[in-house]
């Protein structure tokens, strides 16, 4: 029995068993390895929205180009609303799980089994075969109650026949900070500013909390400083441009009865603050071995480990707010100066001279997974897999603040420094069971597989801090003068899931598909009275293109028409959530005994979200092939939402989970391209894709409307700092609304800002109450544009990513250009050129002063945000065969590429705010021997 | 072939027998979940001890519902030493009557409700569990399931009838027909019943008559040492007490039953809620039963201290320890105390001379427990081997009700000399020098035609009261129950008046 090779593209790898994508009547987006390389030969997931518009890299705006941040992705929209909500997480009363687990992370599955987002952030680009991003009720619902937010399946390269083939991958990068959102003003400019501001008026003319001697002085100082001619450019301080190297070694090879695949792989990707990074390196072995015409049996064993570190200079906000007219140097004794005295309020301590204090943050871990496959083919028609994974894990990472570290100031000696510690592991056990029956009689043709699943996964965590360091040559636990009590943290989580389905597809002539799929899940996770959660999808589709008369019009070779509909569901809560239980009081025992009392309410009810979703697909292949368009329709509704349902108090309890509430995704999705030139030595092709989702709410919990309200509490008594805005949830709105309150501009004859009330009157007064929607983020189209053209051997391939439409809330206007402390930080220069200055002056910012004018949310900051960007450009050049001859070298590849080249936008913002972004350019070399 | 598949299916078909059910429930070891906890004896016990350790918080009796809240709102404390302690200064507006200050609502209303509750919850599930648990899954057996259950049952009733006194209205006052506070019995209820005073108290009285009939085998049947152990009393709250009928297990949960809500506490809380029901019979039959039961262990015998001394100023005696029957427990009592305890101020006792007035050289709750100069109490301060509890029931609660009870006319048992005869054993014991008796003073004013008016005799049984708990904080019940105290109930909490509709 010969297994087919059939070209990627024509089948959708569910991981459950591989469908024909001509019968298929679910939605799937196939990606290979190569079209990945292309736009990335690092970055993975970020190369995947190029080629699919409904998936998102959410932009993070605070991180940048952070090599140790994860990204956060969607498909398709946000269904879920997280269990740390905004104000949990400026307040830190946010659960840990809320924190590690995205509500709306699509479900990772490779080779077979689910994985985590880390896992494919440090895989190898060189060991994946193909992407396949799931998107519908047919083609996710084999999955059950994890399938709402997608699938994306990776398949890894499987060992090749044939007479032993090496390959080696390498890439050389080099990755330097995008500064281009910066507009800082330097030192001459910044005395300007404070000059402007009012820093040498006499006290009575301007308002102010320091006495005119100590402005004059501060303004003496900074004048001789400026005329010394220092001019300190902070941001190149943190900063550097890295150059990156990564391997991957391959050797494949065997008979057809037996094929093996070792791949080893290193790389480094140190960032562009110095001394952040993250490395990676891992070995697998792949053993595939046939038993017999009828078994074959493979195993996988794979190690991988990944060191990070951040960077010792800290958050790079910490250097964008220091004064230009600061040196860091003590210009006598050439060492770094501890701390700056400002003109009021507290020293500043130099970013500098604490980065030379042994500070660290560091962490390590390593996976080891075993998959071991079966695979029979009982008859012709008949194939039975089945397959067991066992992976182990575990993660470390530590944390040490020196005694000598500014935070450290206040503490008694012995109880300086802090050294934390965490520990983790995780195990999970995977078994699968398929059973795939396909059989053609006459014109209908029929697949259906049944199967099950079993997974159990085990996490632990151990947290310690220790503190009371003397000196940093000790930095280990015995050193410390005590373990810090309170901040001792254990928890443990096992769950568990069990799963069967039945899934059918059925075809006649290959014009009229039919698709079924029902699915049973048993999750430790869902309350008692809820242990099965059952799943199922329905799908239908012509193939015009199959129709006789069709096939006699040479127009199309491709026309078709599929729709489906059926029921996902999401887990979004933590494995314990749906049951009571206690915690034991360790303190303070009671004189008859131990004691134990209630830590969660459970709620025996508690089930998945479900989501409901129907999908159209309109497909259609045409002019010899060239043009190809697929337009999509899509519109899911979450319903049963988990949210926290509030409880008077005298049932002990605050809230509890449970599900309420509603979230619809409705959206249309385009995809065209077109083969310019189509010829044997020379090639053109450009494509575009497009996507546009509205996110409204439907239906609220009473928690989230007295949420609404805490988050006005918040504002009122946040009322004097900067404050951005923070999600609300209202019927109607939408996950991604922007709120604040409308204002009206700036008052020209006062420089006052004028808001409109909820009544419809102006007011000088910000209030929380009369906040409303002001804007969201959400595109009104987003997605790529792509160009690969090749001539020879040559194959040049560019990719851009734009968003049309949708807006932003511009925090750098309000905390650096008006909400700016004058005297405590730099600022942007539009605080020098675009400020209210006198009567009648129509601008945009209110009047400069000495006291800063703190801004909470208003529509004055909102701005609409389109955006074009040069996501990546490659050129790539297959060395001739003939040239090759006799060196041992049967293929090469030489590859150029360059992502995040530029961006335009409409909006001028800062970039990149804790961790600024990065241009990288990569050089890669394909050698196959 | 087909019997392959055949094969096949029934390898697959496990995956959705019953097995998996049992697969599907986990466990935790850094949280207990509550299936794990009540599947042993040690588990029920341990969820009844935690709930003893949160009535011994702060925000209960390890505070605000003795020495703190609780007195301060009788005006017991100097008002010139509270502004000056740090924390405590939101007291005053107690006696400002400044009810409904915000600092008050979070810092003390709210948490106390909330608190309570939290431990209603406890009991609730706790309950729940209990109920239909097999006898045999605990080391004492039935004895042991019944005051497990009955524990629970009578401290929510207490946690309920302790909301009563600070949020609810009494019989007399205007607002007691108001739907106002819940009694919750379900550890689920999402939406709980709101009540008036009358039925809210019935409740809280059908809740005791449950935890008194549960209790009275094990303590009066089995544990008979209660009250009668070495030097007549066994030590309530000695751990190690080993009983006649249970010499080789270890007895130390079904010992020390004076930290516990044991049968005694609650028929001295049946007592005290029929009173506030104004049923003075059922109010003096219950407490006759402690004072019948015990009249002439309790009060008569030499361990109560006649003489104040220096001794008397060390624990046990300071708190009286032999007259405890129910004290909460915190390790942090004394410490949490001495915070307000300072070299230049303390918590003095502002009304000590106006309630003691010309008895103030004779009677030992001023002479032995109150500082003659800055009036500082000391019942709190002594640090020793009973210095962690913090009485909450005691038995002379029992003399004050008998004696009320039989000064009202409504009363079957209305008889005012045995009322005075009966303040009179609280007197002997209390007063080191010569003194009147009341029921001498009674006869010998009738003799000559002008009794004591029976006001005048509840003055003096509620004075008593003032005398005996001063800032352990119980005189706040009479004011509640008579309508004497602050001019309102506290304001319940925002996040039940969404719910109760007020």
């Amino acid at each position: 029995m010969k297994e087919d090779e059939v070209a990627v593209e024509d089948v959708v790898v569910t991981g459950y068993g591989n469908i024909k994508r001509e019968s298929f009547t679910g939605q799937a987006t196939v990606v290979t390895q190569e079209e990945l390389l292309r736009v990335s030969p690092t970055n993975i997931l970020a190369a995947l929205q190029v080629f699919d518009p409904s998936i998102q890299i959410v932009e993070n705006n605070e991180m940048g180009s952070d090599p140790n941040t994860l990204p956060q992705m969607q498909v398709r929209g946000q269904s879920s609303i997280s269990g740390a909500t905004e104000l949990d997480v400026i307040n830190g009363t946010a659960s840990e799980y809320d924190l590690a687990n995205d509500p709306n992370c699509p479900l990772f599955i490779l080779d077979g089994y689910e994985t985590t987002l880390q896992t494919i952030y440090d895989m190898d680009p060189m060991l994946i075969k193909s992407v396949t991003i799931l998107k519908d009720a047919a083609s996710t619902a084999v999955y059950g109650s994890r399938a709402s937010n997608g699938v994306i399946v990776f398949e890894s390269v499987p060992p090749k026949a044939g007479k032993i083939d090496i390959s080696y991958n390498f890439t050389g990068s080099v990755t330097a900070p995008d500064l281009s959102s910066y507009n800082l003003m330097n030192a001459q400019q910044k005395l300007d500013a404070e000059v402007a501001a009012g820093l040498i008026m006499p006290t009575g003319q301007v308002t102010t909390y320091t006495s005119f001697d100590n402005r004059i002085a501060h303004y003496r100082d900074v004048v001789s400083a400026v005329s010394q001619g220092i001019d300190t450019y902070w941001l190149s301080y943190p900063l550097t441009t890295e150059i990156n190297h990564k391997h991957s070694l391959g050797f494949t090879g065997g008979s057809e009865g037996f094929r093996f695949s070792l791949n080893v792989n290193y790389g480094n990707n140190n960032g562009v603050m110095k001394d952040s990074f993250r490395e990676t390196m891992g070995v697998s072995l792949n053993l595939n071995y046939k038993m017999s015409e009828k078994l074959r049996v493979s195993n996988n064993i794979s190690y991988s480990k990944t060191n990070n570190s951040n960077s010792s200079y800290g958050s790079f906000s910490d250097y964008t707010s220091l004064q230009p007219y600061w040196y860091p140097y003590d210009l006598t004794t050439g060492e770094f100066i501890e701390s700056f005295s400002q003109v009021s309020g507290a020293d500043i301590a130099n970013p500098l001279y604490v980065q030379t204090l042994d500070n660290y943050s560091i962490g390590d871990y390593f996976t080891i997974t075993n998959n071991f496959n079966l695979d029979y083919y009982i008859n012709k028609y008949l194939r039975l897999t089945g397959s067991l994974a066992v992976s182990y894990g575990k993660t470390n990472s530590e944390t040490y603040v020196d005694p000598d570290d500014p935070s450290m100031d206040n503490y008694d000696m012995n109880e300086k420094g802090r050294l934390s510690i965490s520990d983790g592991t995780t195990t999970s056990m995977n078994g699968n069971v398929v059973l795939q029956y396909n059989r053609n009689i006459g014109k209908n043709n029929i697949n259906l597989r049944l199967g099950g699943n079993m997974r159990e996964s085990t996490t632990e965590t151990t947290g310690f801090v220790y503190r009371g360091f003397s000196n940093s040559l000790l930095i280990k636990p015995m050193y410390a003068a005590e373990l810090y009590g309170d901040n001792v943290t254990m928890s443990d989580s096992v769950s568990r899931l069990v799963g069967a389905f039945l899934s059918g597809n059925y075809s006649y002539d290959n014009i009229y598909l039919f698709d079924i799929s029902a699915r049973l899940d048993g999750s430790s996770s869902f309350g008692s009275n809820n242990k099965y959660a059952p799943f199922w999808s329905l799908g239908a589709g012509i193939n015009f293109h199959n129709y006789d008369f069709m096939k006699s019009v040479d127009l199309f070779s491709s026309l078709r028409l599929t729709a489906n509909y059926g029921q996902t569901g999401q887990v979004n809560f933590s494995p314990y959530m749906a049951y009571t239980s206690y915690q034991i009081q360790t303190s303070g025992w009671h004189t008859t005994g131990l004691g134990a009392e209630l830590y969660s309410r459970g709620n025996s009810d508690l089930a998945w979200e479900k989501t409901n979703s129907l999908s159209v697909a309109f497909d259609a292949t045409m002019l010899n092939s060239r043009l190809n368009v697929g337009l999509s329709y899509y519109n899911n509704t979450t319903i049963e939402l988990v949210t926290d349902a509030t409880l008077p108090l005298s049932t002990g309890f605050t809230s509890y989970k449970e599900n309420v509430g509603k979230v619809e995704n409705i959206g249309t999705e385009f995809r065209v391209s077109y083969a310019v030139i189509k010829k044997k030595d020379m090639g053109l092709n450009v494509g575009v894709t497009g996507s546009r989702n509205k996110n409204t709410i439907l239906e609220i919990s009473e928690s989230q409307k007295a949420y609404n309200d805490s988050v006005n509490e918040y504002f009122e008594e946040n009322s004097s700092v900067n404050t951005t805005p923070l999600l609300k949830y209202t019927e109607g709105g939408s996950l991604t609304s922007i709120y604040g309150v409308q204002s009206l501009g700036i008052s020209p004859s006062t420089g006052e800002e004028l808001f409109l009330s909820i009544d419809g009157s102006a007011t000088t007064t910000w209030n929380s109450t009369d906040q409303t929607i002001i804007g969201n983020t959400q595109a009104k189209l987003r997605g790529s544009m792509t160009l690969n053209f090749y001539y020879k051997n040559f194959t040049l391939f560019t990719s851009f990513m734009y968003k049309l439409g949708g807006q932003v809330y511009n925090s750098t206007l309000a905390s650096i250009v008006e909400g700016v402390n004058i005297l405590s930080t730099n600022a942007d220069l539009r605080v020098l050129t675009d400020r209210w200055k006198n009567t009648n002056d129509y601008v945009a910012y209110r009047a400069l002063g000495l006291v800063s004018l703190y801004n909470s949310p208003t529509s004055r900051f909102i701005q609409d945000e389109s955006y074009l960007k040069f996501n990546s450009v490659s050129l790539s050049y297959t060395l001739n065969k003939e040239w090759l001859n006799g060196s041992g070298i049967s293929n090469c590849r030489l590859t150029a590429n360059m992502s995040d080249v530029f961006t335009l936008s409409t909006v001028k913002q800062e970039r990149g705010t804790s961790y600024p972004f990065a241009r990288t350019f990569n050089l890669s070399a394909n050698i196959t021997f | 072939m087909k019997r392959k598949i055949n094969i096949l299916l029934l390898l697959l078909l496990p995956m959705f027998s019953l097995s998996c059910d049992k697969w599907l429930d986990v466990s935790s070891s850094t949280v207990v979940l509550e299936e794990d906890l009540f599947k042993s004896s040690a588990g029920y016990r341990q969820a009844l001890n935690g709930i003893y350790v949160l009535m011994g918080k702060n925000t209960l009796y390890g505070k605000e519902l003795t020495w703190g809240t609780s007195t301060a709102m009788s005006g017991i404390y100097d008002e010139d030493v509270l502004e000056l302690l740090p924390s405590l200064e939101d007291y005053l507006a107690y006696t400002e009557d400044d009810i409904e200050n915000e600092d008050l609502i979070s810092g003390i209303y709210d948490p106390m409700w909330t608190a309570a509750y939290r431990v209603v919850a406890n009991c609730n599930n706790l309950l729940a569990h209990v109920v239909d648990e097999d006898p045999e899954l605990f080391e004492f057996g039935e004895n042991e399931r019944d005051i497990i259950e009955g524990e629970a049952l009578g401290v929510r009733a207490l946690m309920h009838f302790e909301m009563l006194r600070m949020f609810g209205y009494s019989l007399d006052e205007a607002g007691c027909d108001e739907a106002r506070l819940p009694y919750v019995t379900d550890f689920y209820e999402t939406a709980p019943t709101y009540y008036n005073t009358s039925d809210f108290l019935d409740l809280i009285i059908a809740d005791l008559l449950a935890s008194w009939d549960l209790q009275r085998s094990y303590d009066v049947g089995v544990n008979e040492y209660f009250t009668n152990g070495d030097d007549g009393y066994t030590d309530q709250f000695d751990t190690g007490y080993i009983l006649d009928n249970y010499e080789d297990e270890d007895a130390s949960f079904m010992s020390a039953r004076g930290t516990r809500f044991n049968y005694y506490a609650v028929t001295m809380l049946l007592a005290r809620a029929y009173l506030f029901k104004k049923d003075y019979d059922n109010a003096y039959y219950y407490a006759n039963s402690i004072y019948g039961g015990t009249s002439s262990g309790v009060f008569g015998t030499t361990t109560f201290w006649a003489t104040p001394s220096d001794d008397l100023l060390m624990s046990p005696y300071v708190k009286f320890k032999y007259e405890i029957l129910f004290a909460a427990h915190q390790e942090d009592l004394v410490e949490n105390y001495n915070i307000y305890d300072t070299d230049e101020n303390s918590l003095a006792i502002g009304c000590a001379e106006e309630v003691f007035s010309d008895e103030l050289t004779y009677d030992a709750r001023y002479t032995g427990l109150i500082s003659s100069d800055t009036k500082y109490s000391k019942r709190w301060v002594y640090d020793g081997t009973y210095a962690d509890f913090a009485p909450v029931i005691r038995t002379s609660e029992a003399y004050h009700i008998l004696a009320e009870c039989m000064l009202r006319e409504e009363c079957s048992e209305y008889n005012p000399a045995s009322a005075m005869a009966v303040m009179d054993v609280i007197r002997k014991a209390r007063f080191g020098m010569p003194y009147v008796f009341y029921y001498d003073l009674y006869y010998a004013l009738a003799g000559q035609e002008e009794t004591l008016t029976n006001s005048q005799m509840l003055e003096i049984v509620w004075n008593d009261i003032k005398r005996e708990s001063m800032d352990e904080g119980l005189y706040a019940w009479t004011e509640k129950r008579l309508g004497m105290g602050l001019s309102q109930p506290f304001p319940l909490p925002r996040k039940e008046t969404d719910y109760n509709g007020l």
